[in-house]
């Protein structure tokens, strides 16, 4: 399994338009889950629920 | 693709980069610095999977894009060019998947478990993700042939932990688990396509054996699988 996500890194890193989930992977792993900011629909249903 | 049209997805895929670029320094600063760690910088890293999406949305019908007008030259590159027989090929997501699917139909190159949306372009190279598509794939596989599956799940429950781009992550060993239950070796592959060529890049050779259970925890091959 590390030999090949070393080889798919390597190419990721010369291309980086190579894997269609870069960005993707950056935002959930790289700040980590707990600090992820909440996404726009549930704040909307929150803030609906807190009007009712 | 004619240079008008090229220019026209270049000026957007600046456009989405640009906003992406801000987006990111706003609440993504980590990712962002990993971007500025590339050749040619953040927003230069941006613009390329920006304009390499919108070439790809652009490719995807094969009825309004013959392969030919699209794809003037294949590069297979690699140590055994990942087409001996009894492999598995291990990918990850990429924007040329559906030139590589269409390109793997025309060669018999793999059986492919993929979801539906590439059943259309894989033709009879399709598989489904369920138990039975498994077992064929271990058939086809123990009878010498190829099978190409996507490994970049990367999830809170993945069975196998690693470090991929500097980061400690947990990963699905499906694949690789499927290797070994068919005692086949893996290649990876990247693909990706620029300018007309589609290029395929086969890593290592990579045999499976008794380090598959070790990553996964100790976890044998499901006996209703293999």
């Amino acid at each position: 399994m590390r030999a090949i996500l070393e080889f798919v890194e390597e190419a990721i890193r010369e291309d980086p338009a190579a894997w269609s989930h870069l960005v993707k992977f950056l935002k959930k792993w790289m700040t980590g889950n707990d600090s992820l900011p909440v996404a726009e629909p549930e704040r909307a249903r929150a803030l609906r629920y807190n009007d009712a | 693709m004619t240079g008008l049209t090229l220019a026209l997805y270049r000026a957007r895929a600046a456009l989405s980069a640009t906003e992406r670029y801000f987006r990111l320094r706003r609440r993504y600063p980590q990712a962002l610095k990993w971007l500025r760690s590339c050749r040619g910088g953040a927003w230069r890293t941006l613009r390329a999977i920006s304009l390499a999406r919108l070439v790809q949305r652009s490719h995807q019908d094969p009825a309004a894009n013959p392969w030919g007008a699209i794809v003037q030259q294949v590069s297979i590159e690699g140590e055994d060019r990942g087409l001996a027989a009894g492999r598995l090929i291990a990918l990850f997501h990429s924007p040329g998947d559906s030139l590589l699917a269409r390109f793997a139909a025309s060669q018999n190159l793999a059986l492919v478990l993929a979801n539906k949306g590439m059943a259309p372009l894989l033709g009879d190279l399709y598989v489904r993700r369920n138990r039975t598509g498994l077992r064929k794939l271990v058939r086809h596989l123990k009878t010498g042939g190829r099978v190409a599956i996507m490994m970049d799940w990367f999830a809170e429950e993945g069975d196998c932990a690693a470090r991929f781009l500097g980061v400690p992550v947990r990963v699905r060993s499906g694949a690789v688990r499927l290797a070994a239950c068919a005692r086949v070796p893996v290649v990876p592959l990247v693909t990706t396509y620029a300018r007309g060529c589609l290029r395929l890049r086969f890593g290592p050779v990579i045999p499976v054996g008794a380090g598959v259970e070790q990553e996964g925890q100790g976890r044998a091959c499901d006996p209703g699988v293999c």
